[in-house]
């Protein structure tokens, strides 16, 4: 059987041959054993695959898979409505090593808690301060569950998502 | 201060006009329902966790950016699928680059090693479990290489035809056809070599 | 920042990576000492660490990490332990380049100050409650991940 006469075959288990060729190859089909069973070879595969697809989770709890995400929108928005920011960052980013000037992150735990309504019964708890003071490195945090917060630390120069002008560190929510 | 809606509870389409109109409350909620399938798609087409992890994240990014075109004409799912695929295939096309051709595509290409494998004539996978079997698929997947695997993704998974994977893969549909003819018949014999192992 | 250039493990990382947890005394608002116990752990997916005498976690913390973060193995590097005194600070060095501060301030809130090579990296304050733990951490360029897991003993 060659190439084409194989290709034929797949084709019409897979719907894809005009009909009047469909129907050439069916006769063809019951006269050849060879083709049958080659059929029946890609049918079974097809059939074996169809519903099938493996299923697999996220290696990572939903509140740090999200916070990610929740970053980068941040970002992009901040990027898209702060076209001045840019300028008076870079300026100040030539002050700060001789001012040794801190950036401060407030983070109002309650936007990232948004589907722990207990949370918000008591928000003041969750406020918490984080307080860069190094240049090189950023910070974004976000609750695991009720009784873990997390502040995760970045190298800004690796993170291929942030801008070095843009300080992402000043994150008011 | 005003409860939060609970969201576990809303649906897909009431969620996604939320998250239209800037609500991003429920565009988490969207994330976490459907994370798992989209990440899959994207280890399925990646075959790496921390490739899977990075470009299913960037494809949330670019739903949330997007939202405002979708229309329903699909389902939600199905429009994120999409995205995840196409910045698979984005960062294959990458990597191709990179890469020398695998020994698996050209011997497809020559036309000439599934001729050696035998026909499989009884189905492998016959009395699996659902969880087994599709455990072998995966293992079998990861036997391919990224075009055979990605061919007999986006058709048997996407249930796309021919010429859509062709124009998604900017290839030939006559190379879909042959990429797909190698997959189909490689997966069945690494299924039917699986079954021989477990009973030797 | 290099913060692990001690470590011969092959993950070295310009990144810091710390959990910080810290469990709250219930109570009322005044100055209390912190008993603090601090490890320092290697998050990786590799089945052992490349030093014998790094030991696997217990899996009551492994499995907290593991719900959050990818990795699948955690291997304790290093201990320490101490009292942060009454509206005072104490110093826990981690390894050669890595130290943290804990701070006990008025509310009661603590503040963890991560310094790396001698330079203070990132500084946080919050406030306490009753069996809250909150997280300080970072990812390494090599896929592998560093922490210093702070709790407060009883």
């Amino acid at each position: 059987m060659n190439r084409d006469l194989e290709l034929k075959l797949q084709a019409y288990v897979d719907g894809e041959l005009p009909q009047r060729e469909a129907q050439s190859l069916a006769a063809w089909i019951a006269e050849d054993k060879e083709a049958r069973a080659l059929l029946a070879e890609l049918k079974m595969a097809k059939a074996v695959l169809a519903g099938n697809e493996p299923e697999l989770s996220v290696p990572e709890s939903r509140e740090f898979y999200w916070s990610k995400i929740s970053r980068e929108i941040h970002r992009l928005e901040s990027a898209e409505t702060r076209p001045g920011a840019g300028l008076w960052f870079s300026w100040q980013k030539y002050l700060a090593p001789l001012a040794g000037v801190a950036l401060v992150v407030l983070l109002a735990l309650g936007a990232f808690n948004i589907y722990n309504a207990r949370v918000r019964d008591n928000d003041a708890r969750h406020l918490a301060e984080i307080e860069n003071l190094s240049e090189q490195m950023g910070a974004f945090s976000f609750r695991s569950s009720e009784n873990m917060f997390v502040v995760w630390v970045y190298d800004k120069a690796t993170d291929e998502a942030v801008e070095p002008e843009l300080i992402d560190d000043l994150i008011i929510q | 201060m005003a409860t939060q809606p609970d969201y576990s509870s809303i649906s897909d389409e009431k969620l996604v006009r939320a998250a239209q109109k800037g609500d991003m409350a429920a565009f988490e909620e969207l994330v976490a329902r459907h994370r798992d399938k989209i990440y899959a798609r994207a280890f399925s087409m990646m075959r790496s966790e921390d490739e899977a992890i990075d470009l299913s994240q960037e494809a949330w990014v670019k739903g949330w950016q997007r939202l405002k075109q979708f229309q329903g004409e699909s389902s939600f799912v199905t429009w994120m699928t999409r995205i995840v695929i196409n910045l698979c295939l984005d960062q294959l096309r990458k990597q191709k680059r990179h890469r020398a051709e695998s020994i698996e595509l050209m011997e497809e290409e020559s036309g000439g090693v599934e001729r050696q494998m035998p026909v499989v004539t009884v189905n492998p996978t016959e009395g699996l479990e659902r969880k087994e079997l599709r455990q072998r698929i995966d293992k079998a997947l990861g036997q391919l290489s990224n075009e055979h695997r990605t061919v007999l993704i986006l058709h048997e998974f996407e249930e796309l035809e021919y010429k859509e994977i062709a124009k998604k893969m900017g290839c030939s549909i006559g190379t879909v056809m042959s990429r797909l003819f190698y997959a189909r018949r490689r997966m069945a014999n690494l299924m039917a070599s699986y079954k021989r192992e477990e009973l030797s | 920042m290099m913060l692990l250039k001690s470590f011969s493990l092959r993950c070295f990382t310009p990144f810091l990576f710390f959990v910080l947890t810290g469990t709250a005394l219930v109570g009322r608002v005044e100055a209390e000492e912190l008993k603090i116990e601090a490890k320092l752990i290697w998050g990786t997916d590799d089945e052992k660490s490349t030093d014998p005498g790094h030991k696997p976690v217990d899996e009551p913390l492994a499995k907290e990490l593991r719900k959050i973060f990818k990795w699948k193995n955690y291997f304790e590097i290093n201990r320490q332990n101490g009292v942060v005194p009454n509206r005072g600070s104490k110093q826990f060095q981690m390894s050669k380049q890595c130290t943290i501060e804990i701070t006990e301030l008025e509310g009661p809130k603590v503040e963890v100050k991560l310094i790396g090579e001698g330079k203070p990296v990132n500084k946080t304050t919050k406030a306490l409650s009753r069996g809250e733990f909150f997280t300080l951490g970072g990812e390494s360029k090599n896929g592998c991940a560093w922490f210093v897991v702070v709790t407060q003993q009883q």
